[in-house]
């Protein structure tokens, strides 16, 4: 019994010493690791709505009835982009369901309701497939068009006005980004009131 | 019907050994028969499942209140131990056959990398509770019939001649390459 | 002498990928690209030193019974420090090995060593078989995936090897791939080093 207790001290005691060192690794890295992530969503917006110098948040509370409805639910994030004093756009953070887990998109899009840029971020797609989403020729596909209908997604040929042509082999995830563009567009739509 | 797509998922799609390559240890250690890869199989099941509802519940009942989420890795693996240990100990007691069967596979249960990597995915993919279960079920279900099919088609290779050079983990490698792609076909499932 | 035999024990005596088939869940899982590789292999070498360090460090007040646990607990410690320092500040390479950096904990290979080489040695020496063991791990990482995204994505280093002309052969960096080339790497090991040996 007495070595049982004995051991249990020393198991205990290491564990005691392993969480104090973490706690300490946690605390010299916490902020780091927020900074990075804030950074990093910080450059995706400003690469997808470059003509604006400033994002602020779109306050919640003032489009939560545009917000709550069911086809909103993959928008994560709204920000509107400012320059000297006047809104230029918006840019929509959504999280579609692609093929290995969701997949992050930032949209932005100016006042006339136009795609400027998208960059799509985070996923878990296949390597060499899905993962070409993130490419510059399937992200600039998406420059200009507008919500008019909206983006059509399509496999082969050459792609009409409101047309993306799909990545190959890679079909889901091409949805995937078609769906989150396509959200975002409404969403502006909405809340500009065009 | 999301249910349903997670234990499919799981099981085929995104088969935790052939497309995520977690849990390839036993899978090519354990697999040189097909009643012992079962038993390995049906231990990991078990395990597993126990395993992914119990990670949840410390997950959202200790970490998350406490702001320690940083100790996920430590606290899973020490969960996991001790899950491991208490169902040989519960084995041996309730049920001396079955201890007899699955006894051995146990203790290679805790290094087995699956059991922590679904703990680990059911929190990253925001899973409640049912979806931890069926996930944790799904997953080890994929694993069994993945290192059962496996299993088969080595006890046939025995008498299969091929280069002294691909004897042993190559040519069993080999061959399990040959299985991933086979799951490949599932992509389009779902 | 005997510190550099600990160190090059692990590059091809005993190289942990090739000759012992330890920790091949990672292997196989992150060698689609060649940065992501040797992002492991360090992750790896950094834990290995670290806990072979502490374990060695510690074995002779460790009860027998429950050193298993204690050894579990000092790697997992470390783990969960590379882990954040990897969030805090490379985000790419952590995005690229997910799930895989706290598989650390479960790489057959760390526990391996604890167990057979640093529960049993002094502390320079046990630091010296983790560098050499890591640095094993690290090549062998290296050059599955320089094989894979070379041919399966035609770069290397994410920089375009061959022209427009080649069409990558995509398999190789799909699951499969990872199988296939592990499996005829352990092949060519075996022929070209270890006969000659």
């Amino acid at each position: 019994m007495r070595d049982y207790l004995k051991l249990t001290g020393i198991l205990l005691i290491v564990c005691i010493v392993a969480a104090g060192v973490l706690g300490v690794t946690n605390a010299v890295t916490y902020e780091k690791i927020i900074e990075q992530a804030i950074r990093e969503n910080d450059e995706a917006r400003k690469e997808v709505l470059s003509e604006a110098e400033e994002f602020n948040k779109v306050d919640e509370n003032g489009i939560s009835d545009i917000l709550s409805k069911s086809n909103y639910e993959i928008v994560t994030e709204v920000y509107e982009g400012r320059s000297q004093g006047q809104t230029v756009g918006y840019t929509v953070k959504t999280s579609p369901k692609g093929y290995g887990g969701t997949v992050e998109i930032v949209i932005g899009i100016d006042m006339e309701g136009k795609v400027k840029g998208i960059k799509v971020g985070e996923n878990s797609e296949t390597p060499g497939l899905g993962k070409n989403a993130a490419t510059p020729k399937f992200q600039g596909q998406f420059v200009g068009k507008d919500w008019d209908g909206g983006v059509v997604l399509i496999k082969n040929g050459v792609p009409k006005d409101n047309e993306i042509l799909s990545i190959a082999g890679a079909t889901i995830t091409s949805t995937a980004v078609v769906e989150g563009v396509n959200t975002a567009l409404e969403l502006v739509e909405e809340i500009t009131g065009n | 019907m999301k249910l349903i797509i997670i234990v499919l998922s799981a099981i085929f799609v995104n088969n935790f050994v052939l497309s995520r390559f977690l849990g390839i240890c036993p899978f090519l250690g354990v697999s040189k028969k097909v009643e012992t890869a079962l038993g390995m199989g049906i231990a990991v099941t078990f395990v597993m499942a126990l395993a992914s509802v119990m990670t949840w519940i410390v997950q959202i009942a200790i970490l998350v209140p406490l702001k320690i989420e940083y100790m996920q890795t430590i606290a899973f693996i020490l969960v996991i131990a001790g899950l491991v240990q208490f169902v040989e100990m519960v084995m041996k007691k309730t049920s001396p056959t079955l201890y007899q069967a699955l006894g051995v596979y146990l203790p290679l249960i805790t290094t087995n990398c699956a059991v922590l990597g679904v703990a680990i995915l059911n929190i990253e993919s925001k899973f409640n509770i049912m979806e931890t279960l069926l996930n944790g079920i799904g997953g080890a279900l994929g694993f069994t019939l993945a290192i059962v099919l496996f299993a088969g088609i080595r006890e046939r290779m025995e008498l299969a001649p091929y280069p002294k050079s691909l004897e042993g983990f190559p040519i069993a490698l080999i061959t399990a390459s040959l299985l991933s792609i086979a799951f490949l076909g599932f992509s389009g499932l779902l | 002498m005997k510190l550099w035999k600990d160190f090059s024990n692990g590059i091809i005596k005993e190289n942990p990928t090739f000759r012992l088939v330890l920790g091949t869940c990672p292997t196989m899982a992150v060698t689609t690209a060649v940065f992501n590789g040797l992002g492991m292999g360090i992750a790896v070498i950094a834990v290995l030193i670290c806990s072979n360090l502490i374990i060695s460090l510690i074995n002779k007040i460790v009860p027998n019974e429950v050193r298993i646990p204690i050894y579990v607990v000092v790697i997992a410690t470390f783990v969960s420090a590379v882990e954040m320092l990897i969030k805090a500040f490379s985000p790419a390479l952590d995005s690229a090995l997910g799930i895989f950096i706290p598989l650390i904990v479960v790489n057959c290979i760390i526990l391996a060593r604890a167990e057979s080489f640093a529960s049993k040695n002094p502390p320079l020496n046990s630091i010296m078989d983790g560098l050499g063991m890591g640095v094993g791990f690290t090549l062998a990482l290296v050059f599955m995936s320089g094989v894979r995204e070379l041919l399966g994505a035609g770069t290397f280093l994410n920089m375009p090897i061959f022209g427009a002309g080649f069409e990558p052969a995509l398999i190789l960096i799909l699951p499969p791939g990872g199988f296939l080339v592990y499996g005829l790497a352990i092949a060519l090991f075996n022929k070209l080093i270890v006969k000659k040996a």
